[in-house]
């Protein structure tokens, strides 16, 4: 058996594309949300260094540019570690006060980088400019916050994609192993099944899964194919065993055809008896072939709602005229319409089959009773008679192949009549059966019903 | 009357040229279905004998073609398999008759003449005559030399089925397939019995027979020669 690869299982292939997109969506709302936390952030500074400037300015306008320069002065002293930064610069761009030497211009309040104000840190700043006076004024924040929390996001964001694609990855690893290990109970038993063995069966979880489901419908594959094998291996045990017996006689048939015309006699009452002989045979081997057609279950593709009533009325017809012939009675109670889903052609054929073995198998005065009614959504059909009947131990084996009973061995006939019968029933998912009818037989099928309503 | 046998079998078609030419029939034999098609397309036959197993194109496949050609020649397949979906999948392949083998010749002459000379006009006629017995097909009405005859409905489709092929022999199983429509084979002299019920109403209570036994093959009807 071959072993099924890792990246070749499709539970593998299916958590692994379920991983890929996992974290394709895991990036993009992470990336949202950064952005939307950044910009919240850049408006935050901005308002801040907004109010900021503004104190700045309406300083200057109470008490001109000594207090100016003596304000920005106390909030340049009072920023640690250059968190706020504050310049002013005379109209000859000479500092007057601040805790920076150098500022670029810029129009409106943007991020610069730290270098541009001549400080040493790796983040940058929002600065905002403006002229107070005749004089520069510069306020600016740095974004420290800003890139602490880049640094913190995608350092977190790492973090948990490493965590996420181990987790996914272990579970794509169970998930095809578990998936692997079914499918290699599903392969060993079809490979059992391939060596002769039909009565292999896939073992159900119990989790009625699709893979459950799947092996349902295989396990019903195999015991029918093990059915038709075991069938097909019976009917060659039987064919040559009873085929025998008219090819023997066949045999003494000719020798006996041969010395008479060796001794000058006339053969054509042998040649005559021969292809009589021969007539059965090919009978008997169209026969079978027909059972082997109808149980290989090619003839439901033409199955339709049909009228068992008037089936069963047209055959009891048919044999009426014989029946009366033959000395016996023919009685029909049918109630209609009762609707089946079947072959008409084959439907016939059971009726025919059962009349004609009462026919032969009964003496003369005997009754024939055909019955069709419908009891608890099944249309219940018999053919019963009052003959010998069959013994209780023989019913069975009567619907094998060929089998016939002792007392019948002088009747003509193949012993194929039933198990066509009986091929016909199964294939119509119907019940037979075979009763005492004290005295006699009574051969019953029982047929599911199609609903009125279908008509 | 002129036949194309399509068979690849030697022995089962020397066997049935044998019996067509003796009767003094124009058979022509070809033994697969590619020079089949050609030659049932090309030449004028009064019907078309074809096995369904050949070399080749099948008979199925070769009467499909012929079909699709236009051609309306009957058709009567030969086929090894017993079973009625193979007759059904014949027939809708265009077939108009379906014989399995083995089969006995007489059988075959039966049907090919059934075949061949298909009445056209006798479909259109509403009463049938045979000598002094007649068939009114609207009335539903038997009678002859005057003299009504009540049938049962089936011995009247049994009567109306020989009389529409007056002259031919129609065999057992021909019977069981148009009166009846099944297509199994009894085991038991169930049409026998049809058809001596049918002649103790229209013959013997006449001085000439029409209804004829023909020895091993099946019945005809026809007027005395
Ligand atoms: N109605 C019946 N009464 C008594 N015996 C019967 C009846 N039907 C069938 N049997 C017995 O069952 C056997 C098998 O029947 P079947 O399969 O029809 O074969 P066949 O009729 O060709 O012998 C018969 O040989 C006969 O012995
Ligand atoms: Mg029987």
């Amino acid at each position: 058996m071959r072993p099924i690869k890792l990246f070749q299982s499709s539970g593998f292939r299916i958590a692994f594309t379920f991983t890929l997109v996992f974290l394709l969506a895991a990036s993009i709302a992470g990336a949202t949300a950064f952005s939307i936390i950044g910009e919240e952030l850049v408006k935050r500074h901005e308002r801040v260094l907004a109010s900021d400037y503004e104190t700045l300015r309406s300083t200057f306008l109470a008490g001109g540019l000594t207090d100016l320069s003596e304000a920005v002065a106390a909030h340049a002293a009072a920023s640690r570690n250059h968190e706020s930064v504050y310049l002013l610069l005379d109209p000859g761009s000479a500092k007057i006060a601040g805790n920076i030497d150098a500022a670029p211009s810029v129009s409106t309040p943007q991020m610069v980088p730290a270098k541009e104000l001549g400080l040493n840190a790796d983040f940058g700043y929002f600065i905002q400019r403006g002229v107070v006076g005749g004089n520069a004024l510069v306020v600016g924040s740095s974004a420290e916050d800003i890139s602490e929390l880049q640094e913190i996001f995608v350092e977190g964001s790492l973090w948990a994609f490493v965590v996420l694609i181990a987790i996914s990855l272990s579970g794509a690893v169970f998930l095809s192993h578990r998936m692997n290990r079914r499918i290699e109970v599903i392969q060993n038993t079809l490979e059992s099944v391939a060596d002769g063995k039909f009565d292999a069966q896939i073992p159900a979880t119990g989790g009625g899964d699709d893979i459950d489901r799947l092996s349902e419908i295989i396990n019903s594959t195999v015991s029918r194919l093990g059915t038709s094998v075991e069938s097909v291996r019976q009917i060659s045990n039987d064919i040559s065993h009873d085929l025998k017996t008219p090819l023997n006689r066949l045999r003494i048939i000719m020798e006996e055809a041969f010395e008479k015309q060796a001794a000058g006699e006339p053969v054509a009452g042998e040649i005559e008896e021969a292809i009589g002989e021969i007539s059965r045979i090919i009978g008997t081997f169209d026969a079978l072939l027909r059972i082997a057609q109808i149980e290989s279950g090619a003839r439901k593709a033409r199955f339709a709602d049909v009228d068992l009533a008037t089936i069963l009325e047209n055959i009891a017809e048919f044999y009426s005229t014989l029946v009366e012939d033959e000395g016996m009675k023919l009685e029909v109670q049918i109630e209609r319409p009762l609707i089946v889903h079947g072959d008409r052609e084959l439907l016939s054929q059971l009726f025919a089959n059962l009349i004609e073995n009462a026919l032969r198998h009964c003496p003369g005065g005997s009754v024939i009773t055909c019955s069709l009614a419908s009891k608890d959504s099944l249309a219940v059909a018999s053919v019963c008679d009052n003959g010998p009947g069959i013994p209780e131990n023989e019913r069975d084996n009567v619907l094998r192949r060929l089998y016939r009973l002792e007392t019948s061995r002088t009747t003509p006939g193949s012993g194929l009549g039933l198990s066509m019968v009986n091929a016909i029933a199964d294939l119509h998912h119907a019940t037979l059966s075979l009763e005492d009818n004290k005295p006699g037989l009574c051969v019953t099928s029982r047929f599911p019903l199609v609903g009125l309503k279908d008509l | 009357m002129r036949i194309l046998l399509i068979e690849d079998d030697q022995k089962t078609a020397d066997y049935i040229l044998r019996g067509f030419r003796e009767n003094g029939n124009v058979c022509d034999h070809i033994e697969n279905g590619h020079d089949a098609l050609f030659q049932a397309s090309r030449e004028n036959y009064d019907v078309i004998i074809a096995d369904r197993m050949l070399p080749g194109l099948d008979g199925l496949s070769v009467i499909k073609a012929l079909r699709s050609t236009g051609k309306k020649t009957p058709v009567i397949f030969l086929t090894s398999i017993s079973g009625v979906d193979d007759r059904v999948e014949g027939l809708e392949a265009g077939g108009d008759d379906y014989l399995v083998k083995p089969f006995a010749f007489s059988e075959l002459a039966a049907r090919v003449s059934a075949l061949a000379r298909r009445p056209v006009m006798q479909q259109e006629k509403t009463v049938l005559k045979v000598h002094d017995l007649e068939l009114d097909l609207i009335r539903r009405r038997a009678s002859r030399a005057g003299k009504e005859i009540e049938l049962q409905p089936k011995e009247f489709l049994l009567l109306e089925t020989l009389m529409r092929n007056e002259g031919r022999v129609l065999t057992r199983t021909m019977l069981l397939e148009r009166v009846w429509d099944y297509h199994f084979d009894p085991q038991t002299s169930v049409v026998e019995t049809h058809i001596s019920r049918l002649r103790a109403k229209i013959d013997k209570p006449f001085e000439v027979p029409l209804l004829h036994t023909i020895r091993s093959t099946g019945y005809s009807i026809h007027a005395p020669d």
